[in-house]
């Protein structure tokens, strides 16, 4: 395990920003010269040094690939179009759209934000010679 | 895959016949179909339309000679209209790809005898499944698109086969002579679509504000017809192989077989990455992650043999929290390739519908030959692009009441020959940051350096001659730092640990615990979500 020691600004180092000659150490952040447009926060209440102990190799990324295995419904005639989506930030995310047969297998590698845990699977099938159409659903955990 | 034209056999002997009656016309129409709430309704008088003639006789004139040559050309008596599909491109919408669904078709004709006909058949020459009004996903339906593409390939020199799109057939009686009409007007409903449920719906939306239409004769429906638009990118030129345009879910009901490419949204077709750095390495900063913020998605296009053929994706700036200027790259490994970039960059212009993108300079496209990597530079010196509003600072980083939405890169790779898909580097790819002011580059944990920087034009970085090669600090706390939506920037000046209590945790327990702690800011320490929108 490393740690990592972050002393937070006072209010006089507030708006370090990035490069521009900022003071830095390995111990604690320092900053630019406090800018005289910019500083309406008040960070001055809370100077306290916080620890974070960070794990080795630790990735920080926030999502992973999953690989999801699934096979097209035998029933469904015609052209057969499928997605795998999730749900995040409060709206449907389609992660993967395809065609193929009924009864093929496949396997797809997406990559999403670990918080989840299922995707949906949405088939829809439409025969041209009938005209009839066919949606079957799958709710998948990953 | 080869195209035929459509109904090419006995249009020789059709025309003889139909020369003898009159010669048809198209007629661009001054109405256009606008929005009525979100679906687009607004009726179209042709015996009105000034475009058609100058009298009524004379418009109604044009009609029925526009419908005799269809009777006489493929044996139905009808009307085919032209439109222009002008969606917004974005979300799923390309440049090269929109669609639009429709609900209702009506052809409404009064005759000089007071009889009237109401006409709701019609069709086009595409499908989709979809899902209406605030329905779920289970109760899709089939659905008439009309699908289109901005721009053309081809310059014919024709208004029509250039700037329309997709054909809407309309049956007409045969027993109806427009000579004798004083009254035709067209109604056309866009379908109102669930838009939540992502795609197919999302793509087949009416999100602009209207659509061109034309009457079209019917060399330049047959045109229409095989280009294809919208479907495949190259329909114009019939000895090439058709080259599929990304549309989602496409139902073709021509003939021949459409052409189709699979789609993988990194992280999804309509989402972002949220990508942020430490500009001051290999010293620390102040771990706001803010100095500068870039959004991206990346989407891989895949034939029926799940090779990739196509590589497509855009980045927005979200902050620049910084005095120092910086490139931001996308660095994608290939193993090896050849192919074409294209590449385009625009800033946010807002409009009566929200916002579009203004262009700057041109798109710019190059080759690549036996490359084992693709490295793109989305933005050149990030100061210059994405100023400080006035009054700030920074950009989007200082508690300002300025906001400002930031330019976005788009970009295009098409390979010559597919290329395995197990040889594409994994994601979240290798968005970096090559920092103008010192020359270094700042990678995500565990990426290496851009080694072929010199390549492809760039400025070699100081990384490998003052052996800074890795990305965490001694701690171990990175330099860039993937980050999930709902992800707001902080505030300049507090760090991640901070802005965000549950970080720590996170962090801590290896990602075991807290996995959501984006979604619990410290309000006073992040922008706020409801007055700073940076996607567009």
């Amino acid at each position: 395990m490393k740690r990592l020691l972050v002393v937070l600004l006072s209010s006089f180092l507030l708006a370090c920003g990035g490069g521009g000659g900022g003071v830095e150490t390995t111990t604690y952040v320092a900053s630019d010269p406090a800018p005289t447009t910019d500083t309406s926060t008040d960070t001055s209440t809370d100077t306290s040094p916080t620890t974070i102990d960070v794990p080795e190799d630790f990735d920080f990324s926030n999502f992973h690939t999953v690989s999801v295995d699934f096979t097209v419904p035998g029933g469904l005639v015609g052209q057969i179009d499928y997605k795998i989506a999730g749900e995040w930030d409060g709206q449907v995310q389609d992660l993967y759209i395809g065609r193929g047969y009924a009864n093929q297998q496949r396997t797809v590698d997406i990559n999403v934000p670990t918080t989840i845990d299922s995707v949906r699977i949405e088939y829809m099938a439409f025969d041209k010679n009938s005209g009839t159409a066919q949606v079957s659903i799958d709710e998948v955990s990953i | 895959m080869r195209r035929s034209s459509v109904l090419i056999g006995a249009l020789a002997t059709a025309s003889l016949l139909f020369s003898a009656t009159s010669s048809a016309l198209s007629y661009r129409l001054s109405e256009t179909v606008q929005s009525s709430g979100t679906t687009g309704s607004k009726p179209i008088k042709f015996h009105e339309e000034l475009n058609l003639g100058d009298t009524l006789a004379a418009r109604m004139q044009a009609l029925e000679t526009l419908r005799l040559e269809s009777v006489a050309m493929e044996s139905e008596s009808k009307l085919v209209l032209g439109v222009d599909v002008n969606e917004a491109a974005n979300a799923t919408e390309k440049a090269e790809t929109q669609a639009v669904a429709l609900d209702s078709v009506r052809l409404d004709i009064t005759m000089n005898d007071g009889s009237v006909y109401n006409l709701t058949e019609f069709s086009t020459l595409t499908k989709a499944l979809l899902a209406t009004g605030k329905n779920g996903a289970e109760t899709r339906q089939d659905y008439y698109t009309l699908l289109g593409s901005t721009g053309s390939n081809a310059i014919t020199g024709s208004v029509f086969k250039d700037k329309f799109d997709s054909t809407l057939s309309i049956p007409v009686p045969e027993n109806i002579d427009f000579n004798n009409a004083v009254d035709v007007t067209l109604h056309i409903d866009f379908l109102d679509v669930n838009s939540k449920l992502g795609d197919p719906e999302l793509f087949y939306d009416y999100t602009n504000g209207f659509e061109d239409l034309a009457l079209l004769d019917d060399a330049d429906a047959r045109y229409l017809d095989n280009a294809a638009k919208g479907v495949i990118l190259n329909g114009d030129d019939p000895s090439q192989e058709p080259i599929p345009a990304g549309a989602p879910m496409v139902i073709s009901l021509r003939d021949q077989q459409t052409p189709y490419v699979e789609w993988i949204g990194y992280p999804s077709s309509t989402g972002y990455y949220l990508v942020g750095y430490e500009d001051l390495y290999p010293s620390l900063g102040d771990y706001d992650f803010n100095d500068l913020t870039v959004a991206y998605r990346v989407e891989v296009g895949l034939d029926l043999n799940s090779q990739v053929t196509q590589i497509r994706g855009e980045a927005i700036l979200v902050t620049r929290g910084a005095e120092y200027t910086h490139d931001w790259h996308l660095r994608l490994g290939i193993n090896s390739g050849n192919g074409k970039i294209t590449e385009s960059l625009y800033q946010p212009e807002a409009y009566e519908f929200g916002v579009r993108g203004a262009q700057v300079g041109t798109t710019t496209t190059r080759n690549f030959n036996n490359a084992s990597q693709i490295d793109l530079r989305g933005f050149a010196d990030t100061k210059a692009l994405f100023p400080a509003p006035e009054g700030c600072k920074f950009t989007n980083t200082p508690l300002c009441d300025s906001y400002v939405q930031g330019p976005k890169y788009i970009f295009n790779i098409t390979f010559n020959s597919p290329i395995d898909f197990a040889s594409l580097s994994p994601a979240p790819f290798d968005p970096y940051l090559y920092v103008r002011d010192t020359d270094y580059e700042i990678h995500l944990i565990g990426e290496s350096l851009a080694a072929q920087r010199t390549q492809m034009g760039y400025e070699k970085s100081q990384n490998a001659d003052t052996g800074n090669t890795t990305f965490a600090d001694e701690n171990g706390f990175p330099f860039g730092m993937m980050l999930a939506s709902p992800w707001m920037p902080t505030v300049e000046g507090w760090s991640m640990e901070v802005s965000y209590p549950d970080f720590t945790p996170y962090v801590e327990t290896r990602g075991n615990s807290q996995k959501d702690w984006y979604k619990r800011p410290d309000s006073t320490k992040v922008h706020p979500s409801d007055r700073f929108t940076w996607r567009w």
